[in-house]
């Protein structure tokens, strides 16, 4: 009973807030807003994964579907625990998955889970290493020279399928490296470690990431196309589409700009608050928005 | 609340980013190089006894410690490791756990013997400790990674931090139980205090300072999956795959195999411990 009472409170500042904002949906009542049926749109729950590339799409969906008149709560887990969530539909919507990366996970739930839209294409993702390293430019040129990196390649956390391909790229290019697996935090800790001491460093790094803006780090040239590129991509829970057809609609027309996101992470890595920088992409991009809406 | 701002995130980035790494940066390197030379020696000693021998003379040992029921326990617990061949990831957590539990007992001991025998130390030992097992692991996680490069290294800082304080809790609470009659009864024959802790309070705190350390094994063996996220082998690592890819029989196979060394451990240090007190 105490439930009933508290929606159409919150959808009644929700739609104060539009009023306030002063979009152009603004321009009914909010009462009548209430009765076009807008009411009890019902709950959104966005898994987020401590990864800094899910913080802005995440944001900036929880704005829009806000708009929209829906109640959106975070969930912050680890990537598997977001797929058995979505599956479970304890999780609506996972605003960052990646392509190929996390095709293990789609692949074993996709009877529940919708790959929904491509968010942005062309991640680029490969070996990365301190600008003040000379003359490597590509991974061939790593050939001879593994021991200046103390014949270590830094990977992420072992099972991502990102780390079976670092394996074959070890392999095909008859590297003399091992691969070290740890966590992103652990990698990165590690190549700031050598950094700070001007070793030469080599990891794993993809965009869009912070550690571009960090660190004077290149990304080397994959001539034999090697990584696949990646792609980011939004999954739903399939029972969305009735539960929630509004959202639905939104997010299968979902896009955003790359470097956009970047931008993004930068300005949130710089002190400024999520749901800010979220609010000021929606207000800049507001026709893209509308169209994604599908007014 | 806020009064007033405390920039305790910047604080600590610049007192390690401008300050400890560029200043002390070569001797936490001097120690990782040693740490590292003395794990992967301990590793390769392991791995270098053929795995039959090895399960031959721990379930003689188990034997000898603990009793024919711990002996079988561990065979099996072998050959459950060999048939799902594990053997490699076990044998490097376990050289992880022993190197960690040998620097937390060179650390943690003569500390406990330190605040045992001075109320002063022992004031400022205490919150130290407490702040040691509370502090969330994950936050020393990448500053030890920092300090000391990914690998075993790491794995085994950050364990000796979380795993000592048994060591120095019991042998402070060891030397403090020893009854008050017999330190004076000591006293009466004239014994130096030097000769008071080595001959009377050292061999009477035994048993609990083993208790302490099988505390320290066990509590050196619960990081082992943690520790696999700043790049430690072994079982944790295992785990901590099998977990991302919702390979639910991954992780515990590994996860087992964890249980398996724990078990074996425990039961001959706590063997160890009854034999001491006898």
């Amino acid at each position: 009973m105490k439930k009933q009472h508290i929606i159409p409170a919150a959808v009644l500042s929700v739609s104060t807030v539009l009023a306030a904002c002063g979009n152009n949906e603004a321009d009914q009542p909010a009462g009548a807003e209430n009765e076009a049926g807008n009411e009890e749109k019902g709950e959104l729950t966005i898994g987020v994964t401590p990864w800094t590339s899910t913080i802005p799409p995440t944001y900036v969906a929880k704005h829009i579907f806000e708009e929209m008149g829906y109640e959106v709560e975070l969930t912050e887990a680890d990537v598997s625990t977001i797929f058995i969530g979505l599956a479970g539909d304890d999780i609506d919507v996972y605003m960052d998955s990646w392509m190929p990366v996390h095709e293990n996970y789609y692949e074993q739930y996709s009877e529940d889970v919708t790959n929904i839209s491509t968010s942005y294409p062309e991640a680029a993702s490969g070996l990365v290493v301190p600008d003040y390293v000379d003359d490597v430019e590509s991974i061939a040129d790593l050939k001879g020279r593994e021991d200046e990196f103390g014949n270590e390649l830094y990977g992420i956390e072992e099972g991502a399928s990102v780390m079976d391909e670092l394996r074959d790229l070890i392999e095909e290019y008859e590297l003399d490296m091992e691969l070290v697996a740890s966590s992103e935090g652990g990698m990165l800790a590690q190549a700031q470690r050598n950094m700070s001491s001007g070793d030469p460093v080599l990891f794993y790094g993809w965009r869009p990431h912070s550690m571009f803006n960090e660190f004077d780090i290149e990304l080397l040239d994959d001539t034999d196309e090697f990584f696949e590129e990646a792609s980011v991509h939004v999954m739903a829970a399939k029972s969305m589409e009735e539960s929630s057809p509004e959202a639905y609609e939104f997010l299968s027309n979902w896009s955003i700009n790359i470097d956009d996101v970047e931008e993004m992470i930068v300005q949130i890595e710089e002190g400024e608050d999520e749901e800010d920088v979220a609010a000021q992409w929606v207000e800049e991009n507001r026709d893209q928005v509308d169209e994604m809406m599908g007014n | 609340m806020n009064y007033f701002t405390l920039p305790l995130e910047e604080w600590t980035n610049t007192f390690i980013n401008e300050w400890l790494l560029p200043v002390f940066g070569g001797f936490f390197n001097g120690i990782s190089i040693v740490l590292s030379w003395l794990v992967d020696g301990v590793t390769s000693t392991l791995l270098f006894i053929p795995p039959e021998l090895f399960a031959l003379l721990i379930a003689l040992l188990a034997w000898k410690l603990s009793g024919r029921n711990l002996a079988i326990f561990a065979l099996a617990g072998f050959l459950y490791i060999g048939a799902v061949d594990i053997w490699i990831e076990s044998m490097t957590t376990l050289s992880i756990v022993l190197v960690s539990t040998v620097v937390s007992i060179f650390i943690g001991v003569p500390i406990g013997i330190l605040s045992a025998m001075n109320g002063r130390v022992e004031q400022a030992v205490r919150p130290t400790l407490d702040f040691m097992q509370t502090l969330p692991v994950f936050i020393y996680l990448i500053p030890a990674v920092l300090l000391f490069g990914l690998g075993g290294v790491p794995a085994v800082i950050a364990t000796t931090i979380f795993a000592m304080p048994p060591a120095v809790r019991m042998t402070n609470l060891g030397i403090r139980q020893v009854p008050s009659d017999i330190i004076e009864a000591s006293q009466a024959f004239g014994s130096t205090s030097k000769q008071m802790l080595m001959k009377v309070q050292l061999p009477l705190a035994v048993p609990t300072i083993m208790a302490g350390v099988n505390q320290t094994i066990m509590l050196a063996l619960s990081m082992a999956v943690v520790a696999s996220m700043i790049g430690a082998p072994g079982l944790g690592s295992i785990v901590l795959s099998g977990i991302s890819n919702v390979n639910v029989g991954q992780g515990l196979v590994g996860g087992l195999g964890i249980v398996v060394l724990a078990i074996i451990l425990d039961r001959m240090t706590q063997g160890l411990t009854k034999k001491t007190a006898v």
